[in-house]
């Protein structure tokens, strides 16, 4: 093998450093792991639990409000956009589609934080379970139907763009009916969002290891973190050697 | 960006706005403004598209400019 000195001691410097932060992280768990600290961690869950039922109104209005505001506002913007001439159009459209963007983004984070939270305090011997689970339907029947109006709109607004967003194969659809600058924004996108996906998923399966290692918190975590992370390097590995 | 363009000057004398140019082509009157700002170098066959609907050359449109690589 070809290696030059410098890339050694530049890898021997990263294991170094990874060592450090390491004990560091195992050091942090051993405090965490008193039970004092955990009897916090388990007051919080109980705090949800009680409080369920309040939780995903209040996640409606911390999320879907700001979704909806920067979403009308890209809407009229990108519809008088369409009508500037070619001088101005750049700008306004650039930040039509900017608020349009936050706002699907804005969707797609609540859609997330929603699961979240149902997985955090959910708890059937509560007595409003059924009000619970009903609330978190709403949510995310309301997340769905907003971000398939959004496509819709940008649909009608340039009737290029194809795809059912009910439909499976939407992505698909959508991306082959991107000319090829589009196309070129959204892979570039995507691969960043591979990239942070990829340290992100190994960070958090360092972390599951070293968290049941000193707190015994079970393999579980370890699998589906380290299932994550070999799915993401996997199916970049069978588009790089199939596709 | 290495590539300088002309197209707005094509554009202007054949009385054409980006968003005609843009459904002559193929793609979206964006497409035409970030090319036209040169935000995006265009393929080989989109650049022959427009060339073609100027009745020109490639060469005429885009002009070589130094050599940058784009940063991902």
């Amino acid at each position: 093998m070809n290696i030059s000195r410098k890339s050694i001691l530049k890898m021997m410097g990263y294991l170094f450093f990874g060592g450090i932060f390491g004990f560091v992280i195992s050091m942090l768990l051993r405090y965490v792991g008193k039970s004092e600290h955990l009897n916090i961690l388990i007051s919080i869950r109980e705090f949800l639990i009680s409080n369920s039922v309040y939780l995903f109104p209040l996640l409606f209005l911390i999320f879907f409000v700001p979704v909806y505001i920067f979403g009308k506002i890209g809407k009229k913007e990108l519809n008088q956009a369409i009508d500037l001439p070619d001088d101005l159009y750049d700008d306004h459209i650039n930040e039509a589609e900017k608020k349009i963007d936050i706002s699907l983004s804005l969707n797609s984070i609540f859609m997330v934080i929603n699961f979240i939270f149902l997985g955090m305090s959910f708890e059937p011997r509560v007595a409003q379970i059924y009000v619970f689970l009903g609330l978190f339907l709403f949510n995310i029947l309301v997340i769905s139907l907003y971000e398939i109006s959004t496509i819709r709109f940008i649909q009608q607004n340039d009737e290029r763009l194809k795809g059912d967003p009910v439909s499976f194969r939407f992505r698909k659809d959508f991306f082959n009916s991107c000319d090829e600058a589009e196309k070129q924004k959204i892979l570039k996108t995507s691969y960043h969002g591979f990239n942070l996906a990829r340290n992100v998923s190994f960070a958090l399966l360092i972390m599951t290891i070293l968290s049941h290692m000193i707190l015994e918190t079970g393999i579980y975590a370890i699998f589906i973190s380290g299932f994550m992370l070999l799915a993401i390097m996997g199916g970049y590995s069978y588009y790089a050697i199939f596709k | 960006m290495p590539l300088e363009n002309n197209l707005k000057v094509y554009r202007a004398r054949k009385n054409m706005n980006q968003s005609d140019l843009g459904d002559q082509v193929g793609v979206s009157r964006q497409t035409i403004s970030s090319i036209e700002r040169g935000e995006y170098n265009p393929s080989i066959i989109l650049a022959l598209k427009i060339a073609k609907v100027f009745n020109t050359t490639v060469e005429s449109l885009f002009t070589y400019l130094e050599d940058d690589l784009d940063e991902y």
